[in-house]
């Protein structure tokens, strides 16, 4: 090759070396059109509110997502269709996935209680305190509160709106593992991290009462989860008693 | 391969005339028309080698994608002869391929799921990569002559990308499919304007297409019980026919090493009308425009080049999708190499032109959305050409 040529190759070749580099140093995961811009070439452009809850929620940042549909429902209040996804998001951060819950649905098909069904997809509470516990009953609670914030005509069209359809199906589901959950802190020590059924002895008849309502409340809405709560509410009211004595003998019978 | 230098092109220089001529030509061409929505803006076909360079090919582009990128470049192709031959082309995500990795005996990952014996662990872990990474896979063929005058093609297209999402816009778990089906026939003519660097080119095409998307809430019984019927899914892939053009202008202004073009295209002019699909019913006539500059020598050369898509926002595209910029490399004629930005991402690949086979591969990130971050697929292609 003559030397002018071999010079002029050379300078291609470096050309594209330092062309490459600058393109692998603008390698990640940031596109050129995010906001605030990188590159005064492409004008960024800014996300929707859906459009960040989206990716929160792909990236998994259950936190994020939760603020931003917090405020995104603020300043909408009656744009009813993110109200169900923001309780799926109270109910992952509680630590009962959704996905969990309906991918074993099939294994519920024994079980007469919404303990012994629900169990497997509920947070264990071994690997927390019991205020952390505590905590993720309340978020259930939000969960439930959320789909219940939802007016009657928007839930009437479950049977042509996603949405709507989607609320419906989570309301008894979310009702049932909120009463699991609140039944499994009176069974369980947290100092110990076992099973505990002399836990019984702190549940108080407010305890009970609340439990029982979540309870009628799951059973009123039918479906797979909502048969399984009226099914344990049978169980417990065949004692006869008050509901702190139904309840504390239906959850020592039961042993969980 | 035609990544060539076009160095038996003649030499021309611009003149405040010529550059009147192209600006009138422009102005009618930029007219804006109002028409319906189509779905998507992104290319029925498109070559490897210009995927790498970011998809800036309107004043460069690779053999059968040259009619669809720009038909006024056919003429700057150095000899009559310019194409004979076919291609193939298969994309896939990086998560897939990563996933189909850890299926492969002897991998680390596939080694701890066989030793637990667990199916069920299998079959669970398989669910959490599928909620986790989304799958895209498709395939490109073509078969074409073209020559400096014009050139005849035909040419298929499918793709499929499926997420599964954890938490779907409703709430519950979904999955999403999104395909595009795209078959069809191009019949393309250029000439360059005598006495001036500028060419004209257009491409009549004929097209079968279908873009199917939907969402199914995995705990909708209603929503999977609709998919099992037949027609339902028949719905979901019909495909619409149409006739449309595309039409491109390339001013070319040659020096001893360095040239600069500038191209403008029209996309689907005065709009293309599909039939027998409510899915699609037509594509709106989409303006661009490119300009770049050459360094070359004898046998090498870097080309530098940028594109504006959709300039008179027909489909709103954003910033970021409509701007594509790159720099290919051709090296003694018959090696590539490109690297760009695709979509306000990184993109790469090479290309080697063993005679009667070129072999191509590039790396790039598609955004699905027209919001960035939103919905990136990292996608590897490779690219078999037969022909010459």
């Amino acid at each position: 090759m003559p030397k002018s040529a071999q010079s002029k190759s050379m300078t291609c070749s470096t050309m594209m070396a330092m062309l490459v580099s600058v393109n692998l140093t603008g390698c990640g995961t940031k596109n050129l059109g995010s906001c605030p811009g990188i590159n005064p070439l492409v004008k960024c452009t800014e996300l929707t509110a859906d459009e960040k809850i989206r990716i929160a929620l792909d990236d998994g940042d259950l936190d994020t997502a939760r603020s931003l549909l917090e405020e995104a429902i603020a300043a909408e209040p009656e744009n009813y269709n993110r109200y169900p996804l923001l309780a799926a998001v109270y109910s992952g951060l509680a630590g009962f996935r959704l996905l969990n819950a309906i991918s074993g649905a099939s294994s519920t098909s024994g079980s007469t209680s919404v303990t012994s069904a629900l169990d497997a997809f509920l947070p264990d509470p071994a690997s927390m305190s019991r205020s952390d516990y505590n905590a993720r009953i309340d978020l259930m609670g939000l969960a439930v509160s959320t789909i219940q914030a939802l007016p009657a005509s928007f839930l009437a069209e479950s049977g042509t709106d996603k949405y709507a359809a989607s609320a419906a199906q989570q309301l008894p589901l979310y009702l049932s593992a909120h009463a699991a959950m609140y039944m499994k802190l009176f069974t369980f020590n947290f100092d110990s991290g076992t099973s505990d059924l002399s836990q019984l002895t702190s549940m108080s008849a407010t305890d009970a009462d609340a439990i029982i309502a979540i309870l009628t409340t799951a059973a009123a809405q039918g479906g797979t989860f909502g048969d399984l709560a009226a099914s344990t509410l049978a169980s417990i009211n065949s004692g006869g008693g008050n509901n702190l004595d139904n309840l504390a003998n239906f959850l020592g019978n039961s042993g969980s | 391969m035609q990544i060539g230098l076009n160095n038996k092109f003649g030499q021309h220089s611009a003149t405040p005339a010529h550059l009147v001529v192209l600006a009138g030509v422009c102005l009618v061409w930029m007219a804006p028309l109002e028409t319906a929505r189509a779905k998507d803006l992104a290319p029925m076909y498109e070559e490897t080698f210009d995927i790498a360079s970011g998809g800036a090919s309107l004043t460069r582009a690779t053999r059968y994608g040259t009619v669809f990128s720009n038909p006024a470049l056919l003429p700057f192709s150095g000899s009559f002869h310019r194409w004979l031959g076919s291609e193939f082309s298969m994309h896939i995500n990086k998560e897939s391929v990563d996933y189909a990795k850890t299926l492969l005996p002897g991998s680390t990952s596939n080694q701890s799921d066989s030793g637990d014996g667990s199916t069920n662990s299998a079959s669970s872990k398989f669910v959490d990569h599928v909620f986790s990474a989304p799958f895209l896979a498709g395939t490109q063929t073509s078969f074409a002559y073209l020559n400096a005058y014009g050139g005849i093609g035909a040419f298929s297209k499918f793709e499929v990308d499926l997420e599964a999402q954890e938490y779907s816009e409703s709430g519950m778990p979904a999955v999403t499919l999104r395909g595009k089906s795209y078959q069809g026939g191009t019949l393309s003519g250029a000439a360059r304007i005598p006495f001036m660097p500028l060419s004209l080119g257009v491409t009549a095409k004929y097209l079968l297409a279908a873009e199917p998307m939907t969402s199914i809430d995995v705990a909708d019984p209603n929503a999977l019980a609709q998919y099992q019927d037949p027609s339902a899914l028949a719905d979901l892939v019909e495909q619409a026919a149409g006739y449309g053009f595309d039409v491109g202008a390339l001013v070319f202004l040659q020096g001893p090493r360095m040239d600069y073009r500038f191209a403008l295209k029209v996309d689907d002019a005065g709009g293309t009308s599909f039939s027998g699909s409510d899915q699609i019913k037509e594509f709106k006539q989409v303006t661009s425009a490119g300009a770049a500059v050459t360094f070359h020598t004898g046998k090498d050369a870097i080309h530098l080049a940028i594109d504006r898509r959709d300039m008179t926002n027909a489909y709103n595209t954003p910033p970021f999708k409509a701007t594509r910029a790159g720099v290919k490399v051709i090296l003694r004629n018959w090696v590539g190499l490109a690297a760009g930005y695709y979509d306000g991402y990184p993109s790469m690949g090479a290309e080697i032109d063993l005679i009667l086979l070129k072999v191509g591969v590039a790396s790039y990130r598609r955004e699905i959305s027209d919001a960035p971050g939103l919905t990136p697929r990292n996608i590897y292609v490779a690219n078999f050409a037969a022909g010459f």
